[in-house]
């Protein structure tokens, strides 16, 4: 069932490029950014419901990570009165955008990826600031943004398109239908990718979209809002609830009139809303709400005997380190065969010894801080308990950096059981548990052994190896011979199972399944045996 | 100030050598290349050669695209393989994906072999001796002693070397440390002991007085764990400390530094810290050092004028090696991959004569630049040599240089003739050798390669022999719709 189809399958999506910062323009076009949008700082977002800004007796305050003085701006905070609002513009406006072609809902959708690409580097600049991501992570945020637009766009034409079995005298149709109304719940760690992803395609899809952003990334988020109608959507159809999780987020899970709830977060909240969007089902509404929900990972890389150690010390600690480790997909394990342990582990400490630590504006930087103290905390938790369950190798002090910054180094644990909680638990943050493996049957079990199923790797010159990895790792994007963050819309469809995620992949072909109604429409041409021809 | 009163250094699209300058010089390569050849076609390896045997073997391999990218990646996996069962199991593991393309005796070979210890034991053994004796061919030794055993024997030949140390990549500030403290170590503890060789005037003596006999080709990025250009003032900071340092000690033993080209990523902050190192007071003068222009891109001609302009304000001139660039597919693959512009040109004639402009334009200024051409395609030496023939060029004012284990016949016979060849001689372990040579094998084994067709295909002197500009536009009207050829090389 897992065999890797044989043949070859050329990508026939054109990502938008990343941004090749060896070419001095582009540095350039990078800093002047991060400049102009210094000067923006303090800004205020109020909510946005039907397009009319609305004020809220209650702020958020949402400040720079690495240099926490320093306000990025402020936000209103959306109570379970704004939800209603929102909901009931929603449904006066969605049903003109689901009769709307799908190719000009697609074509909102490019203008949208448009608008993105003309202020690139400031919406990349924002990030910077608001979520402390280094220059390539910012930059390759807004290309995913953009990509998810310019995606989804084409996918929902593929899903307007005639599908159907005729038979002479009956014409069977198989459309797809919106189902209604998305409150959208996205996470701060891709601020605008994620939103994006989630938005466009309920908006693609002829749904109308309410955002709920992170609390940590709602700055970023009201640009989302802004191009959004600047790129012709109807305001009725797209609205921006920034606000508490507990408070505007639960009223839009339960509301009677959201059809579906599109979620990125943690695995609690994810199985929270899971569990209430089913508790009020056939209950306050009268349909079974749809969830999709992308939630945590605990993923490995396994290391085998003939690895490369140039290319795999280097993917895991790119996969490991990179934007502090805060991603889904970011490597927390590092599993590796008993004969190359020691020299993986001395080049591997040594490598992240050495990565540049620092404020997310500088070039250079590739660790900065982590998103909030609540974030900074949880994650000194668990290098205390990794001090307890396995042999500290690595521990960067970021010194004076904790001062301004909500900082944590990079923190690297050999020696741990596969039972440890650093071994089991998702910390979301720069700390590597390393585990010895006897074999590649230990190995995979141990890769297996964890609640979730996100993302995976392995590094391995035998074909043999790699065939059995194929088959044997269990997770929803495997990566092999290169590290394991980094999906691409399209060309890596992202997604997981087990406690990773409820839902098929973002970026992928299915995705858009999940926000429509599947009907079938049968038709009997034939009157007194008399049919069109065929 | 010396920019405005001098007459102005045009770039080479603008201009290049009179016409009649140009006749001349394809009629002298045209003949200075079937001259080579005659030498070469005489020279030819024999049966009880060991050149013949692994001639053979390179051109069984190739034979079959899937067979080669197979082969190529057990070379590369061997290093890290401990036991003879690991060995067996993975060219096995190999071989097995492309059964077809392994003649009958092979398959029936591989298939007895496979079942017992004592026949797999065989067959890894096999597999081992093979590969490092290709190893062998391309690496001048993995000690200090042994390269200079083999930098003796080519002094010897009449032959100058290059020193190039094979290391893994560098990772950490730590491994970036090690590196610098190799060069070091080994400008200080091999110089002096090859100052002490005895003089070959061929090779220790050009138009402006004596060359350093040790020499030494460094990479930048070797210097410095985070060698990107993201950031190129901490680069800077990083690696051009430890470069001013190699620059004193060099100096101080009277040794020459090449700076290598990596790839195209690399390449604009590599000029950046080599021009603005060279600018600085203290090394304003130091004329022992060098740089590489990598004729597949298609930046190649404008950087080289901005060399030029540079080096002119400078007032020392630098060495220039001249290169085709060694990491095409790489290029290509990464480009296409980021959907970013593809660096490289795209038609192996495009590469080849830019080469040729390039060379043109290093010998019309070599009061700024002095070239060194390195290639193993006899049209593009052959057209160096006509050029430095028709500008009056003495043989001492440029150099050849080729790699080691490559092309040894040329490389005897243009020494023969007086002119200056340098081997590059990479030298190190095995493990982070073999990045090294797999690239030496896919030259050796590419298409496109100009070893291939004019060592083992036996393709007509004249069409090796023809003008790339020629070439293209024969291409170019022959079918505007093939696909372009890659892998510009040799």
């Amino acid at each position: 069932m897992t065999d890797a189809p044989p043949g070859s399958c050329p990508a026939t999506f054109a990502n938008e490029p990343h941004v090749d910062f060896s070419i001095q323009a582009n540095r350039d076009a990078m800093r002047s950014a991060i400049e102009r949008v210094r000067q923006k700082l303090g800004c205020h977002c109020p909510l946005v419901i039907n397009g009319n800004p609305t004020e809220t007796s209650n702020r958020i305050v949402s400040v720079i990570p690495y240099d926490f003085a320093v306000e990025v701006g402020t936000t209103a905070s959306a109570e379970a009165a704004h939800a209603d609002q929102a909901v009931e513009a929603a449904r006066a406006a969605q049903r003109d955008w689901s009769r709307r072609p799908a190719a000009e809902r697609a074509e909102r959708l490019r203008r949208l990826a448009d608008l993105m690409r003309k202020e690139f580097f400031e919406l990349a600049a924002w990030e910077v600031f608001e979520s402390a991501k280094p220059w390539r992570e910012a930059t390759a945020d807004v290309c995913e943004a953009i990509d998810f637009c310019e995606y989804y766009a084409q996918e929902a034409q593929r899903l307007a398109s005639c599908h159907g079995a005729d038979v002479p005298g009956e014409e069977n149709r198989f459309v797809y239908l919106p189902r209604g109304i998305a409150a959208v719940i996205a996470p701060w760690n891709f601020p605008l990718a994620i939103l994006t992803g989630m938005t466009a395609a309920a908006l693609a899809t002829g749904n109308a979209a309410i955002m709920k952003p992170a609390e940590q990334s709602s700055v970023i988020a009201s640009h989302l809002m802004r191009l959004g109608l600047e790129a012709g959507i109807p305001p009725g159809v797209l609205h921006y609830l920034p606000g508490r999780g507990e408070e505007v987020g639960a009223a839009l899970v339960e509301h009677p009139h959201v059809h579906l709830i599109a979620f990125t977060g943690s695995r609690d909240v994810g199985l929270a809303i899971h569990a209430r969007a089913a508790a009020v089902s056939g209950r306050s509404c009268k349909f079974v709400k749809k969830v999709i929900a992308e939630m945590g990972g605990k993923n490995a890389i396994v290391v085998d005997r003939d690895a490369d150690l140039d290319e795999a010390v280097a993917g895991v600690v790119y996969s490991a380190f990179g934007f502090q480790g805060q991603k889904c997909s970011a490597c927390s394990r590092v599993v590796v065969l008993e004969d190359v342990y020691d020299a993986f582990l001395h080049r591997l400490t040594e490598a992240t010894r050495s990565l540049p630590v620092g404020p997310a504006e500088e070039p250079a930087t590739i660790v900065s801080a982590v998103i909030d103290e609540e974030a900074r905390n949880r994650i000194l938790e668990y290098i205390a308990i990794g001090r307890e369950e396995g042999r500290e190798v690595l521990g960067v002090d970021v010194g004076d950096f904790a001062k301004r910054g909500y900082y944590v180094g990079p923190h690297i644990f050999a020696d741990i059981s596969p039972e440890a909680r650093l071994a089991q638990e998702e910390i979301f943050g720069p700390v590597l548990a390393v585990l010895k493996a006897s074999d590649l049957d230990e190995a995979f079990r141990i890769v297996n052994g964890v609640d979730y199923a996100l993302t995976g790797g392995i590094y391995s010159r035998s074909p043999a190896h790699l065939d059995r990895a194929r088959r044997e790792i269990e997770v929803g994007n495997l990566y092999l011979n290169r590290g394991i963050t980094g999906a691409l819309v399209g060309r890596q469809p992202f997604g997981g199972f087990k406690l990773s995620g409820i839902g098929s992949k973002a970026g992928g072909q299915d995705y858009l399944l999940q926000y429509v109604l599947p009907k079938t429409i049968t038709e009997n041409t034939m009157r007194r045996g008399f049919a069109p021809p065929e | 100030m010396v920019a405005a009163s001098s007459p102005p250094l045009l770039p080479p699209w603008e201009a290049d050598l009179r016409p009649e300058q140009l006749a001349r010089i394809e009629e002298a390569t045209e003949q200075i290349g079937r001259e080579l050849f005659a030498r070469f076609r005489a020279d030819r390896a024999r049966i009880w050669q060991r050149r013949w045997w692994d001639d053979r073997i390179m051109a069984w391999a190739m034979r079959d695209e899937r067979l080669k990218v197979e082969l190529f990646r057990f070379v590369d996996v061997l290093p890290m393989l401990r036991s003879n069962e690991e060995v067996a199991g993975h060219l096995l593991e190999y071989l097995d994906r492309v059964p077809d393309a392994l003649p009958w005796w092979l398959r029936g070979l591989l298939r007895a072999s496979r079942n017992t210890r004592v026949t797999r034991a065989l067959l890894a053994r096999a597999a081992r001796l093979a590969s490092s004796d290709f190893a062998r061919r391309f690496i001048a030794g993995s000690t200090t002693e042994q390269v200079l055993r083999s930098a003796r024997r080519a002094r010897r030949q009449k032959q100058a070397f290059t020193l190039d140390i094979l290391g893994e990549a560098v990772i950490s500030e730590a491994e970036a440390e090690a590196y610098f403290r190799a060069y070091v170590d080994l400008i200080e503890n091999v110089a002096p002991t090859v100052n002490q060789w005895p003089t070959v005037e061929q090779l220790d003596q050009d138009v402006l007085g004596a060359l350093p006999r040790f020499n030494l080709s460094i990479k930048l990025s070797a210097l410095d764990c985070h060698f990107d250009a993201i950031d190129p003032e901490g680069v800077m900071q990083r690696a051009g400390e430890r470069f001013r340092q190699l620059l004193r000690i060099a100096k101080e033993h009277q040794a020459f530094i090449n700076v290598d080209m990596e790839s195209f990523d690399k390449k604009d902050l590599t000029l950046h810290i080599f021009k603005t190192i060279l600018m600085e007071d203290e090394f304003r003068e130091t004329a022992d050092v060098g740089i590489v222009i990598q004729c597949y891109l298609k930046s190649a001609l404008h950087d080289l004028h901005e060399l030029a302009l540079w080096a002119r304000e400078r007032g020392t001139p630098v060495w220039v090696r001249i290169v085709k660039g060694a990491y095409w597919d790489y290029e290509t693959v990464h480009a296409r991959a980021e959907h970013w512009p593809i660096p490289v040109f795209q038609q192996k004639w495009q590469s080849d004569a830019t080469f040729e402009r390039a060379t043109r334009y290093v010998m019309q200024h070599i009061e700024y630049l002095r070239p060194a051409l390195a290639s193993h395609n006899i049209r593009s030496i052959a057209h160096g040599l006509a050029t430095a023939q028709v500008l009056d060029l003495p043989a001492s004012g440029f150099e050849i240089q080729m790699l080691y284990g490559m092309a040894d016949v040329e490389k005897r016979a243009l020494a023969e003739r007086g002119y200056r060849v340098r081997v590059y001689m990479p030298y190190g372990e095995l493990i982070p050798g073999m990045a090294y040579l797999v690239r030496r094998l896919l030259e050796n084994t590419s298409n496109d390669s100009f070893l291939r067709a004019g060592l083992y295909e036996q393709t007509p002197v004249e069409l090796l022999l023809r003008d790339p500009l020629q070439v293209g536009k024969q291409d170019g009207n022959r079918s505007r719709s093939r696909r372009a050829s890659p892998a510009p090389r040799g």
